[in-house]
């Protein structure tokens, strides 16, 4: 199993690594934070392959994490293959994935689970997940999509055990049997979740995502926000400026809980103080 | 003669069957507002799918928002008997416990359009059990649970709630759910898109027999957190587009 755990330590922020069918390459560290990003440690993903990926984001810390490469689930006759990511954001951390398309080959079969626990207030995530049905000239093949996204440590402290499901999905699509309503004849579901905060008013709206084509913000009932854009090309620009706004935001919200200390509560968030590193980085790649 | 005021004649304290009760839910002449809802038809044909894939549509939902839909009213019916049953639960606690329900429910659905249209749709649910049932309590402390500020309930809780207090089993629940939903398409489709009217009936049988195969599982569930999760990626997408628009017949 792969692990990437980064908790806050004085001085340098520390960062455990493990590798398993993925292997953790570490871009950089900063005081709080990391970039880390994802390479196959062999071909991936093959029929029987069981990839899983346990990440943890200690309090007040940020992981930035990037694939290298997307993933193509290859023929595999049938034979299934499972694809499963666990991840803790803890208390006032956050955690930044920008997956890159996951393809699912005519005779793939795969079992992806993704689970999220939003473990204390203000952890956040933002993320997103492109799977696409076919390589080119291919209808696709089966995929069970599971995402589980649950938020635990609520004020009260006889429920702050209790996990609360904040968005949780069951979507099964098999590239030969279309199903209308569920992706239609699209090959292509591109989705961008913001987890333990809304996405602010304005650009990802609704004007914004007429002029994206098939694209729809969904506004979950508790604090998250979903674009969603169901293409039959892999245009991955599509919802690329939501991301780098719903990026922006998530540091944004991140920062101001850090910085919201006792000391300047009263003067709420204190903007003389630098951007912290991950920020520029990001900013750089947009 | 003021029939507001008329005391509630005997046979609601007489034993009905769920096949009674089944009938009457089941009713589009119910004054609950179904008749503004087409289940997500006027969106899908609003956002470019063919008329021909309606029947493909209906069998679609029948393995997905359906069985979300369903499995939320089984686990609220379960919530409201065993609430009530033993006398357990107060009011206030059966309503803590409608809400967990009801939040698994809304963590399953992304679309606030949709969740807004069953919210609404619930309110009719609402007032009917509150003037049938007013006294059982699961109608009480779901009339609670739709206090403001916090949102309403949704239709399948309420649904669950009635099935609890009308004496409807968990079965009979499920192809309630399932029936409903296809039967609101086929109607909504002779508005939208008129053919001969003895068609669509055809599909919803067809639909109500794809879902057998999930009865007996969906209405053994007893906890929000097995509640089905299906989702429908693209139906969500038109029903957030058809709620910006101004041009429909259907809310949704």
């Amino acid at each position: 199993m792969t692990s990437i755990r980064l908790c806050a330590a004085p001085g340098r922020a520390r960062l455990e690594t493990r590798a398993g069918a993925l292997v953790p390459r570490v871009i950089e560290t900063g005081p709080a934070s990391a970039r880390v990003a994802l390479v196959a440690g062999g071909a991936l993903l093959l029929g029987g392959d069981e990839v899983r990926l346990s990440i943890t984001v200690g309090a007040g810390c940020t992981l930035e994490l990037e694939d290298i490469g997307g993933t193509v689930a290859y023929d595999a006759d049938g034979l299934q293959s499972t694809w499963t990511v666990e991840a803790t954001v803890e208390a006032n951390a956050l955690l930044i994935w920008h997956g890159l398309p996951f393809v699912l080959a005519d005779g793939a079969n795969v079992d992806r689970r993704t689970t999220i626990t939003l473990r204390g207030h203000g952890a956040l995530a933002c993320l997103r997940e492109t799977i696409v049905l076919g390589r080119t000239g291919e209808r696709g093949g089966a995929i069970d999509l599971h995402t589980t996204v649950l938020t635990t440590g609520g004020a009260d402290p006889q429920t702050s055990d209790v996990a609360e499901p904040l968005f949780v999905e069951r979507l099964r699509v098999r590239g030969a049997e279309p199903v209308p309503g569920v992706l239609g004849g699209h090959r292509v579901l591109d989705s961008l979740l913001l987890l333990g905060t809304r996405a602010p008013a304005g650009s990802d709206g609704p004007g914004a995502a007429a002029q994206l084509g098939p694209t729809e913000l969904l506004q979950p009932e508790g604090p998250a926000s979903i674009a969603r854009s169901l293409q039959h090309e892999a245009h991955r620009s599509l919802l690329t400026p939501v991301w780098t706004h719903w990026c922006a935001h998530a540091l944004a919200v991140h920062a101001a809980a850090l910085w919201a200390t006792p000391a300047d509560a009263t003067d709420g968030f204190d903007n003389r103080m630098p951007a912290p590193a991950h920020a520029l980085s990001l900013g750089s790649r947009a | 003669m003021n029939l507001s005021t008329t005391p509630l004649s005997p046979p609601l304290s007489a034993p009905l069957s769920s096949a009674t009760i089944s009938m009457m839910l089941a009713d589009a002449r119910l004054p609950v507002g179904g008749h503004v809802h087409s289940a997500g038809l006027e969106p899908a044909l609003s956002g470019g799918m063919p008329a021909a894939q309606v029947p493909g549509y209906m069998l679609g939902r029948v393995r997905t928002v359906t069985l979300v839909e369903a499995g939320t009213a089984v686990v609220a019916r379960h919530v409201a008997v065993q609430g009530t049953g033993q006398g357990v639960f107060g009011a206030a606690q059966l309503a803590v416990a409608l809400a967990t329900v009801d939040r698994a429910w809304a963590a399953r659905t992304p679309s606030r359009a949709v969740r807004d249209v069953s919210r609404s749709l619930a309110r009719g649910y609402q007032r009917l059990a509150g003037t049938l049932w007013a006294e059982h309590p699961a109608v009480v402390a779901s009339a609670l649970g739709s206090t403001p500020p916090g949102p309403t309930l949704s239709r399948p809780v309420l649904l669950g709630v009635i099935a609890a207090a009308a004496g409807l089993d968990a079965e009979s629940l499920v192809r309630l759910v399932v029936y409903d939903d296809a039967q609101t398409i086929a109607a909504a489709m002779l508005k939208l898109e008129p053919l001969d009217p003895a068609i669509p009936p055809g599909w919803v049988l067809a639909a109500c027999a794809a879902a057998e195969e999930f009865v007996t599982d969906l209405a053994a569930l007893t906890s929000a957190d097995a509640i089905p999760a299906w989702g429908a990626p693209e139906s969500e997408g038109w029903a957030e587009a058809h709620s910006r628009t101004t041009q429909r017949l259907f809310r949704a």
